[in-house]
């Protein structure tokens, strides 16, 4: 058990040292660097002065080293636990991400608090109402929210908060709260600005959660013990509900693993789109600018989210299932 | 994550960006069509569209008996003076502040501003509205003259090599220390002439030497240069590198710095050491990173600075907050110190589209960066909705033009013909522009050859608006017929001569201030006619960059400066080495500025691009007003003759040319002009807005 849990646990450093080269090496891969974007940003606003001198600042930001060298300088500053200093912000890249971090959670935990709701009851009434007229439209819905594009989604519900409900449109707080304290009326706001991205990250995930949960209950539905239960004249609802979901729930927890970076960065576009103040437009933004320190730290966030989610998986699956357990 | 997963969502970034777009066209029902006709006379401002209000603005008070004499504060400044913690406002303003005939009336005070910023990318958006401006010399609201601002007054003498400033008596920064002209010396000394931070700054370059700074006393400085340097006070004036703090400071320019304050991050003044250590414990690598971030205003709120507004809450931590500086040297008329409103709060959005629908609902007081000309229908149908007003504000500048390398020489048989005068001749007679005008500026712009506005004092006539620029593909194919280009393929594009293949340009661009990659896409349908092929490609602007300064580029669509030929020759002329806007000849710019050294001379097909550098020499040390307007003149008739970048559409609302203001606000001028040169939206003057 415990020779498992090392293994497991060498693997996942391994693997995260792996993102930390692979991300390092993604990120420069692209023309130009920092330097580049801040001259182009320099000409959009007519600022051209021709003795600008982008070879000092390279130097500065050390990035005329060869890329090795630069990456054992950034991973030796991480091992100590400082991120180094964003270009584009600058500002530590901690306190950058931290900024954001706490909101990323709270809209991704909205959007599959969401789901949840929305997918678990609809998968087990279209399992115990198999072929029925509302299993179709409740079918029909969940594929139509799995595709139709996120972004697309976004901009219609924001075109129509802006021309039926004329609300405030896009990101997380109307701006008369955005630097306020925390109140019950600022958290109000937050929640009237997370209807939205709620729907809109919620639908996508919600049709695969609705076929997975029917699937599942309908394997059940078919077992012996429900008919036994049946026979024992349980009340219908009682009998679903007691014993069939909860087994059908297992999968589930198989999941868990995925959830983790998606806490972090599960909506990139349906931020940009909306102008959420999450992590994903961070990170869009950082590795346009080839802002390193920052892209490859988010980036680096993601594979630790991953592998201790997969860690964490694993684990409650061990728990679950002796067959598990026992093979190793 | 993997490689191909960031590649995607870039694309879905693109293509949501390309929805958007559509979307919210599509969400207004009758669109007002806004339509040019030519532009009026006026100012030197230049182009405008049919109905446009006046060009208006506060007025600069200089008249001695019309200065007030006893000031008033806004009541939270007062609080602080009762409170023992800030002198009385008559201590702070000095006894020379400048005091502005607000363009409507007198205010009050009270209120805060609410706007949108995109970024850590646009720090300039504080720069253009609230930063007072705070260069040493400014232009009155017309475009006309360079009159005093933070320096009280000037005079060119000694055949305009002396360039002398009167600083105002009494002035102060915005913690309260004095502002002398030791604080222009140590700029010029200690940063500007610094090899680790200065930009060199060739604004304060003057035929072959250095224009050199002397401090008379505190309060004048005299600028000398060796040959007459007529320009100076409008570089000082205008968006050059000496032209104020909050836009240049962190890059090495603003022309004057807080010395005791600044003075502590540099090793000068303390120790390498020293200086090292403060850094690096502010997590910065190097004294010369944390000196440039020390002296950013929209990054350092400790920062003192002479701007009407300070920053209270940086960029880099938005909302990005501004409050009143108390010591503010602008007053009204009757002596109110300025800004009458004293909060500005900048809201940090992920895109543009947000932000406009933000503007439409109202959620922005005044809004006038990255609210464009294709939203402008949109934003017209909600004015009544969300309780403002739009304005419009034509530019000084070609809009969109196709720049051309005239240096391109990665495929010698198309840079030979790039270097055809006839050649371009053809391609600028071969573009629509009226139709490109309609779409994509929904025929808000000027149809022009890249020359000045009409109403400017270099306009060299309507004449070359029209030179080589008409829609007129028979005498565009007559052309290429008659320097040789005449066999064809069988869908009718000419050949190369050395039998490769069609003539196929490329043209790369990347869409900003206008979609210069969907107006690429029309000129090559408009091209076909003439025969020629063009080969469009979307283009990230780092790349761009890279590409211009390694020769690479051939066509690129963007703006085209012809705002003033001296003061913005960087697009107009080969002046730039090292960036974007220098691509008409990265190699002959070199050769220009090193006198030969570098670089590489334009060949003889191109003497007259070598005239036209000798010209704008001369113009540059001109001391003669009129003969400088004259070459200014020669210099838009020879560019616009010998199509040196084709000008497409002018004069219009692509780039920041609409501003939106809440019906609440006062003093909104209803039209101002839009140029770098004034720091558009600064000349709306924002110091004088109120709630009614």
């Amino acid at each position: 058990m415990l020779t498992y849990i090392g293994r497991r646990l060498a693997l996942g450093l391994f693997t995260v040292w792996a993102v930390s080269v692979l991300s390092f090496v993604i990120i420069q891969l692209p023309q130009g660097d920092y330097v580049t974007t801040h001259l182009a940003e320099l000409a959009a606003d007519g600022n051209s002065s021709s003795t600008f001198e982008a070879a000092r600042l390279r130097a500065e930001y050390g990035l005329d080293q060869p890329m090795f060298v630069q990456y054992f300088r950034w991973i030796g500053q991480v091992v100590q636990g400082d991120f180094g200093m964003s270009f584009d912000w600058n500002r530590p890249v901690a306190d950058v991400i931290g900024d954001r971090l706490v909101l990323s959670m709270v809209v991704s935990i909205a959007a599959i608090i969401f789901t949840w709701a929305v997918a678990l009851p609809i998968g087990v009434y279209s399992a115990v109402r198999r072929y029925s007229v509302g299993d179709h439209v409740f079918t029909f819905l969940g594929f139509l929210g799995l595709a139709i594009p996120n972004f697309l989604l976004a901009l219609i519900l924001m075109y129509i908060g802006f021309a039926v409900f004329d609300g405030s449109v896009g990101g997380l707080f109307s701006p008369e709260y955005e630097n306020a304290a925390w109140s019950f009326a600022k958290t109000w706001d937050l929640l009237k600005h997370l209807v939205i991205p709620a729907i809109v990250l919620g639908t996508a995930g919600t049709a695969q959660l609705i076929r997975i949960m029917r699937a599942n209950l309908l394997d059940e539905l078919r077992k012996p013990y429900v008919i036994t239960a049946r026979a024992k004249g349980l009340a219908e609802r009682r009998v679903v509900a007691k014993y069939p979901v909860r087994v059908a729930l297992n999968p589930f927890a198989s999941s868990i693993g995925f959830l983790f970076p998606q806490v972090v960065s599960g909506s990139i576009v349906v931020s940009i789109v909306l102008s959420l103040p999450t992590v994903g437009p961070l990170l869009l933004r950082a590795l346009q600018a080839q802002d390193m320190y920052l892209a490859g730290a988010i980036v680096l966030l993601l594979g630790v989210m991953t592998v201790i989610g997969t860690l964490v998986s694993d684990l409650v699956l061990m728990w679950l299932d002796p067959r598990i357990r026992h093979a190793r | 994550m993997t490689g191909s997963d960031y590649s995607r969502r870039l694309f879905l970034r693109n293509a949501i960006l390309a929805t958007s777009g559509t979307l919210l066209a599509a969400g207004c029902t009758s669109a007002p069509v806004v339509r040019a006709s030519g532009a009026d006379a006026g100012s030197r401002g230049g182009g405008a569209l049919e109905g446009l209000p006046a060009i208006e603005g506060a007025e600069l008070v200089t008249d001695p008996a019309l200065i007030p004499k006893a000031f008033r504060e806004a009541p939270e400044l007062a609080k602080l003076v009762s409170a023992g913690t800030l002198p009385p406002v008559a201590e702070r303003l000095g006894s020379q502040p400048l005091v502005l005939k607000p363009v409507h009336g007198t205010g009050k005070y009270g209120g805060q501003i609410r706007r949108g910023f995109i970024g850590q990318g646009d720090f300039q958006n504080a720069v253009r509205f609230c930063s007072g401006p705070d260069s040493l010399l400014y232009w009155d609201f017309r475009f006309e003259k360079v009159v005093g601002n933070i320096a009280r007054a000037y005079e060119l003498s000694d055949n305009d090599r002396v360039l002398t400033l009167h600083l105002r008596k009494g002035m102060r920064w915005s913690d309260g220390h004095p502002f002398t002209a030791d604080d222009i010396l140590f700029w010029r000394d200690d940063i500007s002439k610094s090899a680790d931070l200065g930009s060199g700054s060739s604004s304060m370059r003057s035929g072959d030497g250095e224009v050199t700074v002397e401090k008379v006393d505190d309060l004048t400085v005299r600028y000398v240069s060796k040959v007459p340097n007529p320009t100076l006070p409008e570089r000082l004036a205008g968006w050059s590198d000496l032209a104020g703090m909050a836009a240049n400071a962190h890059l090495g320019g603003g022309g004057f710095l807080p010395k005791h304050y600044l003075s502590q991050f540099h090793p000068t003044y303390t120790s390498v050491d020293a200086a090292n250590k403060l850094a690096a414990d502010a997590g910065f690598k190097g004294w010369a990173a944390y000196f440039r971030n020390r002296a950013a205003w929209h990054q350092n709120p400790s920062l003192p600075m002479v701007t009407p507004w300070v920053v209270t809450r940086p960029i880099n931590n938005p909302p990005w907050e501004f409050g009143p500086n108390p010591y503010s040297i602008w007053v009204d008329d009757k002596g109110y110190q300025l800004p009458y409103i004293g909060k500005i709060t900048m809201g940090n959005v992920e895109n543009t589209e947000v932000l406009s629908l933000r503007a439409a609902s109202g959620e922005y007081d005044v809004q006038d960066r990255w609210i464009g000309v294709t939203n402008l229908p949109v934003l017209i149908d909600n004015e009544k909705k969300g309780s403002y007003k739009i304005h419009r504000a034509p530019f000084t500048e070609v809009d969109c033009g196709i720049r051309l390398n005239l240096a391109y020489e990665d495929d010698p048989e198309l840079g030979e013909l790039i270097r055809t005068v006839d050649f371009r001749r053809a391609l600028s007679l071969g573009v629509d522009r009226g139709q490109i005008n309609e779409a994509f500026f929904l025929g808000t712009g000027t149809p022009t050859a890249t020359t000045a506005a009409k109403g400017s004092i270099y306009d060299p006539g309507s004449a070359w608006r029209t030179k080589w620029a008409q829609h007129d593909p028979k005498q565009a194919n007559k052309l290429l017929d008659k320097i040789g280009l005449t066999t064809k393929d069988s869908a009718g594009y000419r050949m190369r001569k050395d039998g490769a293949g069609r003539i196929r340009l490329d043209y790369q661009a990347n869409a900003g201030g206008a979609d210069f990659v969907g107006i690429g896409e029309m000129v090559k349908r408009q091209w076909q006619t003439i025969g020629i092929d063009l080969n469009v490609q979307s283009v990230e602007s780092n790349l761009l960059i890279q590409r211009t300064t390694a020769n690479q580029l051939m066509l690129s669509g963007q703006s085209v400066g012809t705002d003033d030929p001296f003061l913005k020759g960087d697009t107009f002329l080969p002046t730039v080495t090292n960036n974007y806007p220098g691509m008409i000849g990265i190699p002959y710019a070199k050769w220009f500025a090193s006198d030969g050294k570098q670089g590489k001379e334009p060949p003889e097909s191109l003497k007259l691009l070598s005239d036209a550098m000798a010209l704008y020499q001369k113009g540059l040390s001109e001391p003669d007003d009129a003969e400088r307007v004259r070459i200014g003149k020669k210099l838009y008739q020879m560019h616009a003759d010998q199509v040196w970048s084709i000008g497409i559409v002018g004069f219009g609302l692509a780039v920041n040319g609409v501003y939106l203001a809440s019906d609440r606000l006062g003093n909104v001028p209803a039209r101002v002009v839009n140029s770098l040169q004034m720091k558009s939206m600064t000349n709306t003057y924002p110091i004088t807005y109120f709630y009614k």
